[in-house]
C-alpha cells in the first residue's frame, strides 16, 4: 500500500515539534543528526508542496484571463 | 278611444321633448361613471353613462351622453392634461350637460363641459384604497424579497408584441455592448383599456406555471406622459406581483407618476428600454464583482503561499542554528567533564597513596618484630604462644623470646590479676 502523503500543515506541526524538542527537552546527542534529517525532509516536503501549489495556481488564474 | 285624438310618433316624441325642455331647462353638473365611449370618422364623442349608489356597486342608471367634435377636441386634450388619463371607460367624472331630446335616438346628454379635479380625487381615492387594501394584507412589499439572479438569462416578459417600446427592449437587452446573452419570452397581453387587468394576469399565471424557466419577469409597454397609468392601479394586478415567486420589474411608460404595479414591483423603471438596460448593468455589476473577487483570491493565495513560505524559511533557521547551539553546548559540557575527572582521578590517587601509607604505618607498628625491638618478650610453651597465667601450671617449661635469642625456663609459681 502506498504510504500517505503527508500535508503542509502537518509537515509544519512536526517541523515545529522537532524544534521544540530541540529547544527545550534535553537533546540526545545520538537523535539531533536524526532530528534535523527529519526536520530537513519535512521542509523539502513543506517547500515542494508550496511549489505545486503555486504552479497549480498560476494556472488555475491563466485559465481565467 | 277616440280615433281624432290620434297623434303620429313623432307627434308624441315632440311632445316629450317639449315636456323635457320645460321641465329641465338649462345645464346640470352631473356624476357619473363612463361605460363605454366611442369617437367617430368626424370626431364626436358617444358616450354610455353608468351611474350606481355606491361607488362600484349595481348599476342603478343609464343614459346615453355625446360630446361634439368641437367641444371633444378640447375637453379631452384639457382632461388629459390635468389627470393623466384621456376620457375612457372606466372613469367616473364630473359633467355639465343638458338634456336632449330627439324624436330619431331619444334623451340623450349632451356635455359641454367636464371637471378634471373630480376624477383626479375620485382616482386618488382608487388607488388610495388598494394600497391600503395591499398593506392591510401584508403583502405589498412581498416581491422586493424575491432575488434576482447575479446573471438573470431567462426573462419572461408581459408585453403586447405591438406595444410600443417592446421591440426596443428585445433590443437593448439582445444587443448589449457586453454580449450578454439574454432569453427574453414573450407572454402575450393587452397592455391598456379595461381588458389589462385580466390579460395581464393571466400572462403572469402562465408564467408561473412554468416559473423554473425563468429568472426574472418583466412587465413593459411604451408610451410616455400621455399614456394613461391608471390601468396598473389594479388591486389584481398588483396581488398577482405581490404573490409572484420571481422578481417582476416593470417598465409601463409613465414620466410623472408611478403606478400600484410600479410600486409593488421589485424594482420599477421609467421606461422597457431602462428595464433591459438595468438586467445589462445589473450582469456586468456581477461580472465586476466576480472579477474583483478572483483579484483578492489572487493576493490572499500569494500572501498566505508567501507567509508559509517565510515560516517554513524560518523554522529551517531555527533548526540549523538549534543543532549547532547544542552541538556546541554538548561540546562544553564534555570538556568540563573531562576536566573534572582529570581533577578527580588526581584526588583519588592522592586519597589512595596516603591510606596506603597509613596501612603500611599501622602494619609496620604490628610487626612481632618491631615489638621485640621495642622490649616487649613473647612467651611460648611447646610452640605455642601464651597469653594467660591459665595456660601454665607448676613444672611446665616455658620459652621467651627475646630479639636477639631466647630463654628457657621452668614456672615456680602462678598468680592471676584478680
Amino acid at each position: 500500500m502506498a504510504k500517505k502523503e503527508i500535508g503542509f500543515n502537518e509537515a509544519v506541526k512536526g517541523i515545529e515539534e522537532i524544534l521544540k524538542s530541540i529547544e527545550e527537552g534535553e537533546p540526545d546527542i545520538d537523535k539531533l543528526s536524526e532530528n534535523v534529517k527529519k526536520a530537513a525532509e519535512l521542509i523539502k516536503i513543506c517547500r515542494k508542496r508550496l511549489r505545486e501549489t503555486e504552479e497549480k495556481i498560476d494556472g488555475i488564474m491563466e485559465d481565467l484571463r | 278611444m277616440n280615433q281624432a285624438e290620434k297623434i303620429t310618433l313623432s307627434e308624441l316624441q315632440g311632445l316629450i321633448r317639449d315636456r323635457i325642455y320645460e321641465a329641465l331647462p338649462g345645464s346640470f353638473w352631473v356624476v357619473a361613471e363612463i361605460a363605454e365611449l366611442k369617437v367617430n370618422y368626424a370626431g364626436h364623442c358617444y358616450l354610455e353613462l353608468t351611474g350606481s349608489d355606491t361607488p362600484g356597486g349595481k348599476v342603478t342608471a343609464r343614459a346615453r351622453a355625446t360630446i361634439w367634435a368641437s367641444k371633444y377636441r378640447s375637453l379631452n386634450t384639457f382632461f388629459n392634461a390635468s389627470t393623466g388619463i384621456p376620457l375612457r371607460a372606466g372613469i367616473t367624472i364630473l359633467f355639465k350637460a343638458t338634456v336632449e331630446y330627439h324624436e330619431l335616438y331619444s334623451l340623450s346628454l349632451n356635455i359641454s363641459d367636464i371637471d378634471p379635479s373630480y376624477t383626479v380625487g375620485a382616482m386618488a381615492l382608487k388607488r388610495e384604497a388598494v394600497i391600503r387594501r395591499l398593506t392591510e394584507e401584508g403583502v405589498i412589499s412581498m416581491n422586493r424579497g424575491m432575488e434576482l439572479p447575479p446573471y438573470p438569462r431567462h426573462i419572461a416578459v408581459v408585453s403586447s408584441s405591438k406595444a410600443a417600446g417592446y421591440q426596443d427592449f428585445v433590443n437593448h437587452l439582445t444587443l448589449n455592448p457586453y454580449g450578454y446573452v439574454f432569453v427574453p419570452e414573450l407572454f402575450e397581453a393587452v397592455m391598456q383599456g379595461k381588458d389589462t387587468d385580466t390579460s395581464v394576469t393571466e400572462a403572469l399565471n402562465l408564467i408561473s406555471e412554468d416559473v423554473n424557466r425563468f429568472d426574472a419577469v418583466a412587465i413593459i409597454r411604451g408610451g410616455g406622459s400621455s399614456t394613461d397609468l391608471s390601468w396598473f392601479d389594479s388591486y389584481d394586478i398588483a396581488f398577482h406581483i405581490t404573490q409572484f415567486p420571481l422578481p417582476v420589474l416593470t417598465g409601463i411608460g409613465h414620466e410623472k407618476d408611478i403606478s400600484v404595479t410600479d410600486m409593488v414591483a421589485w424594482k420599477s423603471h421609467k421606461t422597457p428600454t431602462a428595464v433591459a438596460d438595468f438586467l445589462v448593468e445589473h450582469t456586468m455589476l456581477s461580472e465586476n464583482h466576480i472579477i474583483e473577487m478572483a483579484g483578492t483570491l489572487a493576493e490572499a493565495v500569494n500572501d498566505t503561499i508567501g507567509s508559509a513560505g517565510e515560516h517554513l524559511a524560518l523554522l529551517q533557521n531555527r533548526i540549523a542554528s538549534m543543532a549547532r547551539l547544542v552541538i556546541k553546548v554538548r561540546r562544553e559540557q564534555l570538556g568540563y567533564h573531562s576536566e573534572t575527572l582529570r581533577r578527580s582521578e588526581a584526588g583519588a590517587l592522592r586519597a589512595a597513596t596516603e591510606l596506603t601509607d597509613r596501612h603500611e604505618n599501622a602494619l609496620r607498628h604490628l610487626d612481632p618484630a618491631g615489638v621485640l625491638k621495642r622490649g616487649f618478650t613473647l612467651t611460648a610453651k611447646n610452640g605455642l604462644i601464651i597469653r594467660s597465667p591459665d595456660d601454665l601450671k607448676e613444672g611446665d617449661t616455658i620459652t621467651t623470646h627475646f630479639e636477639r635469642g631466647k630463654a628457657t625456663s621452668t614456672v615456680i609459681r602462678t598468680d592471676k590479676i584478680p
